[in-house]
């Protein structure tokens, strides 16, 4: 009984997202990434763009979906 | 996003705020622009393979789809969603906006008639209990001043200073805590200032 416990709750914690990512947080410089963006219509591939690119503006960065 | 957040600033901050779409499922482009980028109308970037590791994985980086997170013009993350599970409840557009607001004008007052002289800076914001408001007076002499916090729609929520603001630094704390001394709810305040006849405004965001 005891081990399914601990092996649960080492289960619960190995597939928290707090431990799989470790997320930025208030007051953390924001980690650079480089990216495609899409273009269109129609839809395609356009350019890459970079978070260090937007250097001296506000970046409210979204993080969407699709479902 | 579309337009509380990228036309908004776009009209009124023009050229110091960016939106940008992460899409975390690896959509085609095809998927991504027929299932979302043509249904919201947006127009701001939106960026492909967003969960990919080459490039840095937004995913694993900044958080889970449906979050949100403010970055500020040096680079610093002030604002983020992550916490606020499930998906879909990230978006809380008056914390949003009001850590923009005090971005995209930490360094210059807002206010009617403001004048050489006199100065209002306020921070952090967001803040979680305390915020820290500075009047700066360099005009040589005492100047008189009244502090006071409204919320959105203008009901006064608490006053800060009511007196004389000596040349130099008047330093003020709000302790979210309203005229009866509750504790104030999240979201956004408006602090208005008036030193010697001068009229300054910023925003600050709660956060509980």
């Amino acid at each position: 009984m005891r081990r399914t416990i601990v092996t649960v709750a080492a289960l619960v914690v190995l597939v928290s997202p707090g431990v799989l990512h470790a997320w930025v947080h208030e007051g953390e410089v924001a980690p650079d990434f480089t990216k495609n963006t899409l273009a269109g219509p129609p839809w395609t591939t356009g350019p890459a763009v970079s978070l260090g690119g937007y250097a001296g503006k506000v970046v409210v960065l979204f993080l969407l979906g699709c479902t | 996003m579309e337009s509380d957040i990228h036309q908004y600033y776009d009209s009124n901050y023009p050229g110091q705020v960016v939106v940008l779409g992460a899409d975390l499922f690896n959509c085609t482009p095809s998927q991504l622009g027929n299932s979302f980028a043509q249904p919201t109308g947006a127009t701001y970037p939106l960026l492909l393979n967003a969960a990919t590791s080459t490039g840095g994985s937004i995913w694993t980086l900044y958080g889970e789809r449906d979050h949100y997170v403010v970055i500020s013009k040096q680079g610093i993350v002030r604002y983020q969603g992550n916490d606020r599970w499930p998906y879909g409840q990230g978006y809380h557009l008056d914390e949003i906006r009001g850590c923009v607001d005090s971005l995209v004008s930490a360094v210059v007052g807002v206010g009617e008639g403001s004048a050489p002289g006199v100065a209002l800076r306020v921070g952090p914001s967001p803040f979680r209990a305390t915020v820290t408001i500075t009047l700066a007076n360099s005009t040589g002499r005492t100047l008189a001043a009244r502090v006071t916090v409204h919320d959105l729609a203008g009901r006064l929520v608490a006053t800060l200073h009511q007196g004389p603001a000596a040349p130099g630094l008047t330093t003020l704390r709000w302790d979210s805590r309203d005229r009866e001394g509750r504790a104030a709810a999240s979201g956004v305040y408006e602090l208005r200032a008036t030193i010697g006849g001068t009229r300054l405004s910023r925003r600050i965001a709660l956060l509980r």
